[in-house]
């Protein structure tokens, strides 16, 4: 009677269903949604401007397939410069908000401030200030980047745990010492967190700063086919921002993972 | 090496008092002219209900806050001076998810001085085989148990050989088997290292079972109500805790924290 399997064990295609079921389920879903979509457009006959079919979509794009590598690139180049930039600008100045009351009181008001005004709206007096340039792009993508980034990372330096600052305090660290061996460290989550909303953000700062300047880009692209009320390659742009935008939160949790493991694990619920 | 005719007490406490601010503008007394002296070497238990300023106590000779009023020396010095002659064990393991369990254990070491170097793995490598943790050297510590947690944690503070050892609650978050066999593993650690310890806990039993000397504190504002001496002999073993030594202590503490009513009970069960 012992040892015997209380329940019988799944057969091969049952675990095989088990471990696919997370990419198969999702995966025919869409291809159900864009098949809907297919039919109704055929149906009803509805004109192209108004709304492609799927299928006219995907050609436009094969037909652009030339045209497409510069312009993702400009669009990539604007994200990360973006991105970077509040990462570069959030950190040093998240590490002096939470060391200093007074630097906090100072800047606080002005950082929501900034935060609180529509940065669509701010886009064009860049243009005027900054230029038509790359310089203007990349101002707006890090504007939209940059205050979530600073406040998870700020929110992460100010959780340590006060064991970890007795135990900084009792070995006589140096501010330098216990920011680099013990604060930044135990704030990585957060930070991670931060990084994993800027990267997303970024992506959208750049495409608005592209329907206000550029002359290459994905958004770029949005509004000069609209123009010309060439809506399949507008959705094609809009296909591929999103595309980009999966590929670089991707990137960020693959960095996590890699280099800062306990990171990723503290962020996630105890598998098994 | 200068040397002092008459060596000073590991721990020298004079009419130490400290007090904390509350929210409403008023201060909270922690502790009220607390004398106290510590041998070299010796155990010394610091037993007492909650809120009676015993960590504030260990805070204190940690050099983590400075006394209102008052002497408080360590092996002579003010505490500031004496960071490298103190270890410290909190009630919670207190290691970092980022480094293995060997570099947590080095982790003094990179902050006083610089990167550890052959001598201190060396180091902490016999630490870690005295503590029964070498196997784990090169896991992170939340592969480990709670128990093992706290092994390392105590390895952590001995590894700059800190002439005095702090423990606040140490085994505190621990169950009551793995407690048990902790209060033996330290015993056996203190015997092949001879530091002073200075070991707060609001277990009766443990501070009997452990201590050459019990200190049992009241609270608001804490002061110190008796040092009771425990005649036990050494080394203790489980069975130390069936011996009329080890009652009579118990009893005596009990007697100091609950007053009189612990008295009558004691009478009662006598009778």
């Amino acid at each position: 009677m012992s040892g015997a399997p209380l329940l019988p064990r799944p057969s091969r295609l049952a675990r095989a269903w088990f471990a696919a079921r997370g990419v198969v389920v999702p995966a025919l879903t869409l291809l159900g949604l864009l098949a809907a979509w297919e039919g109704l457009v055929q149906a009803l006959a509805i004109p192209v401007f108004l709304l492609p079919a799927p299928s006219r979509i995907l050609e436009e794009m094969l037909a652009m397939w030339p045209h497409l590598p510069g312009n993702i690139l400009a669009t990539l180049a604007t994200v990360l410069l973006g991105f970077l930039a509040s990462l570069l600008l959030a950190v040093p100045l998240a590490v002096a908000l939470a060391a200093s009351p007074a630097v906090a009181r100072a800047t606080y008001p002005l950082l929501l401030m900034t935060q609180s005004t529509p940065i669509v709206a701010i886009a064009p007096i860049l243009v005027v200030a900054l230029g038509t340039g790359q310089l203007s792009r990349t101002t707006v993508a890090f504007l939209i980047a940059f205050f979530p980034l600073l406040v998870s990372t700020v929110s992460g330096l100010l959780a340590v745990p006060r064991e970890v600052e007795d135990l900084a305090r009792s070995l006589r660290a140096g501010f330098w010492q216990s920011l680099w061996l013990l604060r930044l460290p135990s704030a990585m989550p957060f930070l991670f967190a931060g990084l994993k909303v800027a990267i997303a953000l970024s992506v959208i700062g750049a495409v608005v700063a592209e329907f206000v300047t550029a002359n290459a880009g994905l958004g770029y692209l949005i509004t000069q086919s609209t123009a010309f009320f060439n809506t399949p390659m507008a959705f094609a742009a809009v296909l591929l921002l999103a595309l980009m935008g999966i590929a670089l939160f991707g990137a960020v949790v693959l960095v996590e993972r890699l280099f800062f493991p306990w990171s990723a694990r503290a962020g996630r619920p105890e598998r098994r | 090496m200068r040397e002092p005719a008459e060596p000073p007490p590991a721990v020298l406490l004079l009419g130490v008092r400290h007090a904390y601010p509350t929210r409403a503008g008023g201060e909270l007394r922690a502790l009220d002219g607390v004398d106290l002296t510590v041998r070299r070497g010796e155990f010394l238990a610091i037993v007492g209900p909650s809120g009676c300023g015993k960590s504030t106590l260990l805070r204190l000779l940690a050099g983590l806050e400075r006394a209102a009023a008052g002497t408080v020396q360590v092996e002579g010095l003010d505490p500031a001076a004496a960071g490298d002659l103190v270890g410290l064990v909190f009630q919670k393991p207190t290691l970092l998810d980022w480094l293995t369990v060997e570099r947590n254990i080095l982790l003094p070491v990179r902050i006083r001085r610089d990167r550890p170097g052959p001598a201190d793995r060396a180091a902490a490598r016999a630490l870690m085989e005295m503590a029964g943790i070498a196997a784990f050297a090169e896991r992170h510590p939340s592969e480990l148990s709670g128990g093992m947690q706290q092994r390392a944690a105590i390895c952590r503070a001995l590894i700059q050989d800190p002439e005095l050892l702090l423990m606040d609650e140490p085994f505190g978050a621990l169950d009551a088997l793995t407690r048990e066999e902790m209060c033996f593993e330290l015993l056996r650690i203190w015997s092949e290292r001879r530091k002073t310890i200075l070991f707060v806990t609001h277990s009766i039993a443990e501070a009997a079972l452990l201590a050459d000397r019990v200190v049992v504190m009241t609270p608001r504002p804490g002061r110190i109500a008796a040092e009771i001496a425990i005649d036990l002999p050494r080394p203790r073993r489980p069975a130390s805790m069936a011996e009329p030594g080890f009652l009579a202590a118990t009893q005596r503490i009990r007697e100091h924290i609950y007053g009189d009513a612990a008295r009558a009970a004691a009478v009662g069960t006598a009778l």
